[in-house]
């Protein structure tokens, strides 16, 4: 469905909260809680993945990315986007999972951190998941091929799991660096 | 909404720090006058007003420790002024360490931090104000002056009036009758040429105004000039000169404050009538019978951020005027099209013409006078001279030469370090220089002066010079080079040791400097802006550094190359030249790769193998390839690259704090075609090519080859 795609964008950019498909399917009038965080969900190597909406910029189809060389594998490169020079990461790499071919509904994640603006490679957009305070787990560790440390919390939502990602970590400038020097195997 | 939050106290700083730039030059301006026996009193004024206002700024946005020294100050120069204490160096060194302290305390500020108080400062310059006049010669009296004038008169005015005996000259009075209407402009031209006479100390209503459209004033004043100097020189329609009889003796030198005071007495005159009421008056007085309330100044403060985004919106609407040119060429195709794609064309020249000035608007923008350096400087150098106990007098010219605001701001550092290098190790003591038949005074140069598109800021003593010799021998013993191909190193060479990290001839170190630290940081800071170092040394003579600068970093022109099919950006000023090499001139020796360049060798780096660039295949063997010669801060380099794509101006953009720390590459741009490249910091390529000191995997990919 691309063109959902493309006004999930709109509404994402408008910042305004809006019914999902769920909450048609659950006869749209349902409790209003004001203490729900929204997050985007989204699949990496088959797991589901989660981030906070309001660290969210933008989600935009994969762009041309400059490889750049000294960094770490999972660094895909810079990418301009409206202007500024932005990093561009690949999910799947940076969490240690399997890197799966690109497909027409993998998307670039474009995260606000610390006042920049990076962007992350994934497989596919899921959607805008409601979640409740009492529904979020603090970190319990590595969970499935999820190494522990990027883990913020785990989330239930509809008898699955969401693991919501640590920006920190996932995006910390020191592992974006390659490891000085590489060693050129012995003739 | 963060901006919003950050205005004020960005507002506030830049504000306060004019003021406090202002202070300062004031105070240098005071210091050299004072040294030289006699200062304007303006100038004190100047500074006083500036505390002023800064009390009221810093009170104002709520920084305190700033308030309260600046409440301190302003009751020291109070004091100054009205010469209940004398301007001695002294009290010089704490108006100017409090300059330093302000600044401590803004930057502070900026940093969103709390403002460190100054408690020590605070109380040496509260002593200073206390001194009052136990420290202060006994002023000469001025009983002879009519009690009705002296009833009007500020403090300020009479200490102006005594000082002015006391330097021996006259006291005037110029009586003078304006036109109601025209009172401003007529004052105003005969204040300034009174002004060439002396001091204009007061401006006394006169009471016998002759008509009613018609104001009379009369006007006391100092000067050297005798009665009828004056009245050539002032005298005009309504205007009349009087000098004020005084009984004096002669006049006395400064220096004797413990002579008797010579009195002087203002002859009783029947004109002096000061009936009006004794209203106070400021120096300006009554020449500003309207006030406007426009600001005088003309200027915006603008944040570099704001012209960064233009300079980027401009850099994207360069790279969309070459993809409208680009898509002209099949529309020129088109059969019957050959008008419109005529027109077409000369509207792309004319928006192109329009965008580089443009472009060069914006960089204009960005442009500062290297004053602004040069002023901290001239501090530094004050201070320490008076630190180390060494006379240095500072010769600045090319004060006005304008750079980059963002470069100015990253030169005061190396700047500061070539002048204390040049104090602690250039300059000798006063009686060395006398014995080796130089003047006592030591004499540092900063000089700054533009060439072709690059800035070249030179600082030359003529202190010691280098012993060139002597440093080979240090750089032996350190183990920086083997005694034998030392033997070889030329002049040039070895001064390339004084840039090695902690690399020092002196045996002990002094509180200045000769801890080994400063040049290295000074070549680090001056390559990271694209900038070359020179070094020029005569033992005995002095020592000249030179160092040659880009006017901006904003825009920069570059050399477009490619290597394994990726493509890059060397930024221009750092390259020398770019030649073909044939794979058979490429001798080795120790493991680096080298070239013989007219009688020189230059050692080659592989831009693909530092960047571990994969290559495909059939690519691997060129018998032929470019050679990029880069230099900066004395060392050449060949950049081994396949092709050269050509140069262009490219707008340089960073790359963010998580890609920031990558070596070798100094940022992103964008090329023709909307492609972004990497732009390459060829000084950390450099850099790692000499300091590396392992090169055999190198040397094994060559043998493969």
């Amino acid at each position: 469905m691309p063109e959902s795609k493309d006004l999930w964008q709109t509404l994402l950019a408008s910042g305004e909260i809006f019914a999902t498909e769920e909450d048609y399917e659950h006869g749209y009038v349902r409790e209003v809680r004001g203490d729900l965080e929204q997050y985007i969900a989204f699949q990496v190597a088959g797991e589901t993945y989660g981030v906070s909406i309001g660290q969210i910029a933008e989600i935009s189809k994969p762009m041309t990315t400059t490889e750049v060389p000294r960094t770490a594998d999972f660094v895909l490169g810079i990418a301009n986007v409206r202007g500024s020079v932005i990093p561009v990461i690949d999910a799947a790499a940076r969490l240690g999972l399997s890197r799966r071919p690109r497909t027409r509904s993998s998307r670039v994640l474009i995260v606000r951190h610390e006042g920049e603006l990076h962007g992350i490679l994934i497989d596919s957009v899921v959607g805008v998941v409601p979640i409740a305070p009492e529904h979020l787990e603090e970190a319990p560790g590595a969970i499935g091929g999820t190494r522990g440390d990027f883990i913020q919390s785990l989330a239930r939502y509809e008898d699955s799991l969401l693991i919501v990602l640590d920006l920190d970590v996932l995006l910390d400038p020191r592992d974006f660096l390659s490891v000085p020097a590489p060693v050129r195997a012995k003739a | 909404m963060s901006q919003e939050t950050g205005r004020p106290s960005s507002e506030f700083l830049s504000e306060a720090s004019e003021v406090v730039e202002s202070f300062s030059r004031d105070l240098l301006e005071l210091d050299a006058q004072q040294r030289k026996g006699d200062y304007d009193p303006d100038l004190l004024n100047a500074a006083f007003r500036a505390i002023h206002s800064l009390k009221g700024l810093s009170s104002l946005f709520g920084a305190a420790p700033i308030a309260a020294l600046s409440h301190a100050l302003e009751s020291a120069l109070d004091s100054l002024r009205l010469g209940r204490i004398p301007l001695s160096q002294a009290a010089l060194d704490l108006l100017f360490e409090s300059v330093d302290t302000f600044q401590r305390m803004l930057a502070a500020v900026g940093a969103g931090e709390d403002v460190p108080r100054a408690d020590a400062l605070l109380a040496q310059i509260e002593a200073l104000a206390k001194l009052e006049a136990s420290a202060a010669a006994p002023p000469p009296t001025l009983a002879g002056l009519d009690d009705a004038v002296l009833g009007v008169l500020t403090e300020y005015e009479e200490h102006r009036l005594r000082e002015n005996l006391r330097l021996g000259r006259k006291l005037y009075r110029v009586h003078a009758s304006f036109d109601l209407m025209a009172i401003d402009v007529g004052i105003e031209s005969l204040k300034n040429k009174m002004k060439a006479f002396g001091e204009v100390i007061t401006y006394l209503p006169s009471a016998d105004a002759s008509a009613e459209d018609r104001i009379d004033l009369d006007i006391l004043m100092g000067s050297d000039a005798s009665l009828e100097q004056l009245t050539a020189g002032v005298g005009e329609d309504g205007v009349d000169v009087a000098e004020i009889a005084t009984e004096r003796e002669e006049a006395r030198p400064m220096s004797e404050p413990s002579a008797p005071a010579p009195t002087a007495r203002v002859a009783t005159e029947t004109r002096l009538r000061p009936t009006a009421p004794p209203v106070s008056m400021e120096d300006e007085g009554p020449s500003q019978p309207e006030l406007s309330l426009r600001s005088v100044s003309q200027t915006v403060r603008v944040e570099l951020s704001r012209l960064d985004h233009l300079m980027n919106l401009i850099g994207e609407l360069g790279v969309l005027q070459a993809s409208l040119v680009s898509s002209l060429e099949p529309l020129r195709a088109l059969a019957g099209t050959a008008d419109v794609s005529r027109e077409f064309r000369v509207h792309l020249r004319s928006m192109d013409r329009k965008l580089s000035l443009l472009q060069q608007g914006i960089l204009d923008v960005r442009m500062v006078p290297l004053g602004q350096v040069f002023d901290k400087l001239a501090r530094v150098v004050r201070k320490l001279g008076r630190e180390a106990d060494k006379e240095v007098r500072l010769n600045i010219s090319g004060a006005d030469t304008e750079l980059d605001k963002l470069i100015v701001e990253e030169l005061s550092d190396p700047l500061m370090h070539m002048i204390r290098n040049c104090i602690d190790h250039g300059i000798e003591p006063s009686q060395d220089r006398k014995d080796a038949g130089k003047p006592g005074v030591g004499r540092i140069d900063l000089r700054a002066f533009q060439k072709g598109n690059r800035v070249v800021i030179e600082v030359e003593d003529d202190g010691r010079g280098m012993e060139w010799r002597e440093i080979r021998q240090t750089a032996v013993r350190r183990g920086l080079v083997d005694d034998a191909a030392s033997r070889e190193l030329g002049m040039p060479e070895v001064l390339d040791f004084i840039f090695v990290p902690g690399f020092t001839t002196r045996e002990s170190a002094t509180s200045v400097s000769g801890r080994g630290v400063g040049m290295d940081v000074v070549k680090t800071n001056i390559a990271r802006l694209s900038g070359m170092i020179d070094i020029d040394t005569s033992p005995g003579r002095g020592t000249k550094f030179a160092i040659t600068l880009p006017v901006t970093l904003a825009i920069i022109q570059a050399l477009v190359i490619q290597s394994a099919r990726r493509t890059y950006c060397i930024p221009l000023n750092s390259v020398l030249e770019s030649i073909m090499v044939q794979r058979s001139e490429i001798r080795t020796i120790e493991g680096h790769e080298v070239i013989s360049l007219r009688g020189k060798t230059l050692p080659l780096l592989h831009l693909d193998r530092i960047f571990a660039l994969a290559r495909g295949k059939g690519e691997r063997d060129m018998d032929r390839f470019y050679v990029v010669i880069v230099g900066l801060a004395q060392h050449r380099v060949g950049l081994v690259v396949d092709e050269l794509l050509g140069q262009q101006d490219v707008v340089i953009k960073p790359l963010g704090r998580a890609l920031r720390a990558v070596p070798g590459i100094a940022g992103a741009t964008e090329i023709a075609g909307g492609r972004t490249v990497l732009l390459l910091d060829v000084s950390k390529l450099v850099e790692e090519s000499i300091t590396r000191p392992d090169k055999s995997a190198d040397r094994r990919e060559v043998a493969r080859a």
